[in-house]
């Protein structure tokens, strides 16, 4: 799967470029981390018990997006800063 | 060897922990999906997302499969059911392999450098769930079992890489030199071999026969969403190996209990895929 996953996005990337599929793509995983981090917070508002389910879980679900949010980041810098 | 009081208190802790009320009796796969609509619901999403991607539409399927993604954290704090939660976080690690993978492009690094980051964030979310959930590395299928075995399955990597690559040119080229021919295989085998088998033959049951299935009904749908991640290929002969590749992979896993072997078959296969053409060509 993660084999086939290149494939398709240097597709999308040849047919969009970077800025296009940053500004796109990118932007929904940035959506996806403020959304969840966001919810985070308001389920550590609600109380330990839900602390503790959901806070967790969104945990888990936010670590590889925050190494997505990373790349992405660092894709814009490098594209702005290389030739 | 006796036993101290200490080491008597730790085992029954531990079987007290592991005590399951629904462990003497096991779903069948379709008592499962019928217990667990949330689910079905999601993972046709990310099946039908999985569709768009094959057909071009990529930022389509990052939406939807974030759409997944936050319908997931909210049936989360819906569900009163530990077990029930387990599942849907591995359908999770499923929708944002496909959001990194497309999401977050690198303009650099050759065709290996995405497999390797998509990989690391995905392991790092497996190593994340799997304490959270309370999966053993055997529960995931990380034991040795019979190395005699585990060589044979693997060294069936081989045909299955000669028929790949025959079926399916256009792979990951490798940049030349050694460093870069060292660097792509132990990214093959770490960062997509051991990352896809962990997660859909490794997790998927573990999650399963935690919420009450059979250890078979979470191989089985580990297996489809692995051959629905294969569609984005558009390559149909390639497709048709690996639909039966993938359900030998099933029955080795159900076999062995070790996800092991496998890693090794599909690591030795796609190293082959990815070398074969280049040194025909060259």
């Amino acid at each position: 799967m993660t084999t086939v996953a290149p494939a398709a996005a240097s597709d999308l990337l040849s047919l969009m470029g970077l800025d296009a599929v940053t500004s796109t793509a990118g932007v929904v995983v940035l959506l996806l981390v403020a959304g969840l981090l966001l919810a985070r917070e308001i389920a550590r508002a609600r109380g330990p018990r839900e602390l503790v389910r959901v806070a967790r879980t969104i945990d888990i679900i936010m670590a590889p997006l925050l190494g997505a949010f990373l790349i992405i980041v660092t894709s814009r810098l490098l594209n702005l800063v290389l030739p | 060897m006796t036993a101290t009081g200490a080491d008597l208190g730790r085992r029954l802790g531990r079987e007290l922990r592991d005590l399951d009320p629904r462990a003497a009796w096991r779903m069948s796969p379709r008592q499962w999906a019928a217990a667990n609509p949330g689910f079905v619901v999601f993972g046709g999403a990310i099946l039908g997302a999985e569709l768009l991607t094959a057909f071009g539409f990529g930022v389509a399927a990052v939406a939807v499969n974030g759409l997944v993604l936050v319908g997931l954290v909210v049936l989360a704090a819906l569900v009163e059911d530990e077990p029930i939660l387990g599942s849907l976080i591995a359908l999770a690690m499923v929708a944002i392999e496909r959001i990194i993978s497309i999401a977050a492009p690198l303009p650099f690094g050759g065709e290996m450098l995405p497999i390797a980051t998509t990989g690391a964030c995905i392991l790092l979310g497996v190593a994340m769930a799997a304490p959270r959930l309370g999966l053993s590395r055997q529960a995931l299928g990380l034991r040795a079992g019979n190395p005699r075995a585990l060589l044979l399955v693997g060294l069936a990597g081989i045909p299955l890489g000669l028929l790949g690559a025959l079926l399916f040119g256009s792979f990951p080229a490798v940049e030349p030199g050694a460093l870069a021919f060292v660097g792509s295989v132990v990214t093959l085998f770490l960062f997509a071999a051991l990352v896809e088998e962990l997660v859909f033959r490794g997790l998927f049951p573990a999650v399963v026969v935690r919420a009450g299935g059979d250890e078979r009904t979470g191989i089985l749908a580990g297996t489809a969403f692995w051959i629905a991640a294969l569609l984005p290929t558009l390559s149909a002969p390639y497709i048709a190996l690996m639909i039966p590749t993938g359900i030998w992979f099933a029955a080795v896993r159900l076999k062995t209990g070790s996800v092991l072997g496998t890693t090794l078959a599909r690591g030795v296969m796609l190293v082959i895929m990815v070398t074969l053409p280049a040194a025909v060509a060259g």
